[in-house]
């Protein structure tokens, strides 16, 4: 989010200001505005006349502040602050208007920078990162995406935050050096000293490492459960599960992630960017090689979830982005929260408008939720009853609207596995081995859809549906009759049909035949 | 306004009061010889009551004859939303609800008002409102199989039994529906759709008048008259605490046949069908027991041709092997197989899904 793209030197090496001649830099820094690093002009002039430094161009007080930082770090690197009168400004004041203090700061400081130089060397380095009092410099949020931006505008050299190195090392194309200490980048920018470079690093190393903490090898019985599993992961359908407390709900979500296709490095990139905006990214992995699950808490705000503040910040389901957005016990999140999913859910992106700023972030998540039957967990049960009153039950269901449930594919019932199944030995088919079948059916709803501009199964709309999922005879008549039979609603037409699709891709079926329909009807989510 | 005799009048008017015990009523009505008497006579009733000590009970009832424009209002407001009343002594005052201890006063009905005639024979079935799916399922069957060959359908208007004895005797009409509270009262609110259906097709009837909320109380009173109405009734599930356990009794007082579903035992909402059975009660399986104590005809039921692995779950279905995942252990059969052959069930009638487990439809 801080960028000082410069070359900074000594005050002993700025002949000028000792003949009294007037020196004018140029520079551009970057600022983030959403995922995209926006550059901005810094203009540092620096006059003859009585110690003073001032920053214009941002109406932010908070900027001003920063000037003290620059003093101290440059003083404290070794070197002494120039005696003369120096004006920055920014240009323009528009996109930089939104950003935080420490963004703010930044921007000021890498205008300082530039005021020591050697006009001459402006311009091939960007140099991002936070300087603190002694020197130092610090780690920033937002190195991708900057990193990118740079790369993008023919920048060929980055010196980044040591710190920051390992998000770094995904790009490849442009040097980057990571740097400790301001000291020892004057020294690199002086030419006596070097600067170590980020080796670039293959995606296809880091991504292979599987090491998910939740298999599937380790869930026992709950065969149904992991089938459906198998098939809303193949064609990205939303699903809910519905079953009494402790059945294991929560232990199949977790699974989801590690039997999902891996991430592309775009989609990892894509990913990444939204995490590294958010500060949410860990400095040992530098990049999100793994599909996200977010389990937001239902007390957590909207605007956590959704995205938003002041800074039209990215919300959770952004960075589930590519991965698993898993509402545990969906009927304890508040309505409006619930229906605020509706639009991402459909469009895959969410648009955060604040006051001062509209951002468009990436929101393309599976959702998969949970939720008991009633209040109490045993409406239904055999054994065990139910002291819920049916309006309560009524009332528990309608929290999640028909709208919503639209857009959920897949439905099952998940019963608690009994003991002796708890602790038999031997494990249940891999992760790994469920994934090979995904992989393949994703790879088929790819060729298939390569012309349409979606990728799954669960993307289709009406078109696709009447373009891919021709019925026979057979099976128009199977599904007549189960609306009739099972008082199905229209709109679990579109549903079933989908999750047929998927179920026959993960078949090598070309057609859906009847025994797919007939699956894909056992996981129905209208609620009857 | 719609037209009532000034018989039914007085019935209507002395409904208006809620606190007016039923035996007030009898009492108030005895007092006169003609209808016209009683709204030009507030002097003489508050001169009996006072006489026989319980002025207070009646105080309401003689303000309001003092002032004419007042028991109009109050009749058409209790009118509201009915179709008309049937009061005890009118011609179409249905025979069975008149030969009770206590038949109701006034019938306040909307809908086909035929379907209260004497000549018409018609079956209670009642039950809880947590009925397991299969029980509904079965009730359904029962109702549409009973109602189709015009026995009248008799039932409340709650979630469980009531809405499955409703949508299975809907289609052929031949449904009354009975409120515990004013027929414009519809408990609970997410019912009211079907009542709509109910008046439309069939009859809606209740003892009070509009505006009359149910209360707990007035469900076991509401219970004597589908007894009263019935020749016999159906008990489809219920436990310790249920009302058909109150509208049991009333039948079995009444002199009318009381049916009930049997069940495996320690299955919840079961306890009240056994408990009867115990007691007496004819234990009936199926539709076709149902038509044979009515004597009704009926045709056979269908037998359900099962092919391949759709004979096998069923098997395991029927001796209680009910969820996929172990049927899925006990055969070894693939969970997708399972599926299509579980869905192919469902389709063909044969089973129906509670929860995570499936039921065979009896």
């Amino acid at each position: 989010m801080y960028s000082i793209k410069a070359k900074i030197c000594f005050e002993t090496t700025i002949q000028p200001f000792d003949t009294g001649e007037m020196m004018l830099a140029k520079d551009v820094a970057f600022v983030i505005s959403g995922l995209d690093g926006v550059p901005v002009d810094v203009e540092v002039d620096v006059n003859p006349g009585l110690h003073a430094f001032e920053v214009v161009g941002l109406p932010d007080a908070a900027v001003k502040e920063s000037r003290e930082r620059v003093r101290s770090a440059i003083k404290n690197s070794g070197k002494k602050f120039p005696n003369h009168r120096i004006t920055v400004n920014l240009a323009p004041a528009e996109p930089i208007s939104p950003v935080d203090f420490t963004r703010a700061t930044a921007i000021a400081r890498s205008s300082i920078a530039p005021s020591f130089l050697s006009s001459a060397d402006i311009g091939r380095a960007v140099l991002l990162g936070e300087l603190s009092l002694d020197g130092k410099i610090r780690p920033v949020n937002g190195i991708l995406p900057m990193l990118i931006s740079a790369k993008q505008r023919g920048f060929e050299e980055v010196i980044i935050p040591a710190e920051n190195a390992k998000e770094g090392s995904y790009i490849s194309g442009i040097t980057i050096k990571k740097a400790e200490s301001l000291k020892s980048v004057l020294e690199y920018l002086e030419g006596y000293g070097e600067l170590e470079t980020v080796e670039a690093v293959g995606y296809d190393e880091i991504s292979d490492k599987d090491d998910y903490k939740n298999d599937l090898k380790f869930v026992k019985g709950q065969y149904v459960a992991r089938r459906a599993l198998e098939i809303a992961v193949s064609g990205n359908h939303n699903m809910l599960m519905v079953g009494p407390p402790g059945a294991g709900k929560t232990m199949l979500a977790k699974c989801i992630p590690s039997i999902m296709p891996s991430m592309s490095f775009d989609e990892a990139l894509e990913t990444t960017k939204i995490h590294s905006v958010a500060g949410k990214l860990s400095r040992e992995e530098g990049i999100i090689s793994k599909r996200p699950f977010v389990t937001p808490h239902h007390t957590a705000s909207n605007v956590s979830i959704i995205g938003g503040g002041s800074s039209a910040k990215p919300g959770l389901i952004s960075l589930a982005h590519n991965g698993v957005l898993f509402l545990d016990e969906m009927p304890e999140y508040t309505r409006s929260m619930l229906e605020s999913l509706r639009q991402p859910l459909e469009d895959r992106v969410i648009t955060v408008s604040r006051a001062r700023q509209t951002i468009s972030y990436p929101a393309s998540f599976m959702l998969v939720g949970s939720m008991n039957p009633c209040p109490c967990g045993y409406f239904g049960a055999k054994n065990g009853k139910c002291t819920c009153s049916p309006v309560q039950i009524a009332r528990y269901k309608s929290r999640i609207s028909g709208p919503l449930m639209d857009r959920v594919d897949i439905r099952i019932t998940v019963d608690a596995v009994k003991y002796d199944e708890l602790t038999a030995s031997g494990e249940e088919e891999s992760s790994e081995e469920v994934r090979k079948r995904v992989d393949a059916a994703r790879q088929i709803q790819r060729e298939r859809f390569s012309g349409d501009g979606i990728s799954t199964n669960a993307e289709m709309g009406e078109r696709e549906l009447r373009k891919y999922c021709r019925l026979s005879a057979e099976c128009n008549e199977i599904l007549k009759h189960s609306f009739i039979s099972l008082n199905l609603s229209a709109r679990a037409r579109a549903r079933i049909i989908k999750v047929a699709r998927t179920i026959a891709d993960l078949d090598f079926s070309e057609n859906i035949e009847p025994k797919h329909l007939l699956e894909a009807i056992s996981y129905r989510s209208d609620e009857t | 306004m719609k037209r009532l005799t000034l018989r039914q009048r007085v019935f209507v008017f002395l409904d208006s009061f809620e606190k007016l015990e039923y035996r007030r009523k009898i009492e108030i009505v005895r007092l006169f010889s003609s209808p016209e008497e009683l709204f030009s006579g507030a002097d003489k009733i508050a001169k009996f009551f006072e006489k026989n000590g319980d002025y207070n009970s009646v105080a309401a009832v003689v303000e309001a004859l003092k002032r004419p424009d007042t028991a109009d209002e109050m009749i058409s407001s209790s009118l509201a939303f009915a179709d008309g009343v049937i009061c005890l002594g009118d011609e179409d005052y249905p025979e069975e609800l008149k030969n009770t201890p206590v038949p109701p006063l006034t019938l306040y009905y909307k809908g086909n008002k035929d379907l209260l005639k004497s000549g018409r024979t018609r079956t209670g079935m009642v039950g809880s409102r947590k009925t397991l799916p299969s029980y509904l399922e079965l009730a359904k069957t029962v109702s549409e199989a009973i109602s189709s060959s015009g026995e009248i359908v008799v039932t409340g208007i709650a979630v469980g039994a009531d809405t499955a004895a409703i949508n299975g005797a809907i289609k052929s009409g031949n449904i009354i529906s009975v409120f515990a509270g004013g027929i414009d009262c519809v408990y609970p609110r997410t019912q009211t759709n079907i009542a709509e259906a109910v008046a439309e097709n069939g009859l809606v009837i209740s003892e009070y008048p509009a505006k009359t909320t149910p209360k707990n109380y007035t469900y076991p009173v509401r219970n004597r008259i589908i007894a009263g109405l019935s020749r016999a009734v159906l008990i489809v599930s219920g436990d310790d605490k249920s009302g058909a356990r109150y509208t049991a009794n009333y039948a079995a007082d009444y002199g009318r046949e009381v049916l009930a579903f049997p069940y495996a035992p320690n299955v919840s909402y079961g306890e009240l069908c056994n408990g009867l059975i115990k007691q007496g009660a004819t234990l009936v399986e199926n539709a076709e027991d149902v038509c044979g104590i009515l004597g009704i005809d009926k045709k056979e039921k269908q037998a359900i041709s099962l092919e391949g692995n759709e004979a096998i779950v069923y098997e395991s279905i029927n001796r209680g092997v009910c969820s996929p995942d172990k049927i899925i252990e006990e055969t070894g059969l693939k969970p997708y197989e399972i599926s299509v052959a579980i869905s192919m069930l469902e389709l063909k009638g044969a089973i129906v899904r509670n929860g995570s487990e499936y039921e065979i439809t009896r």
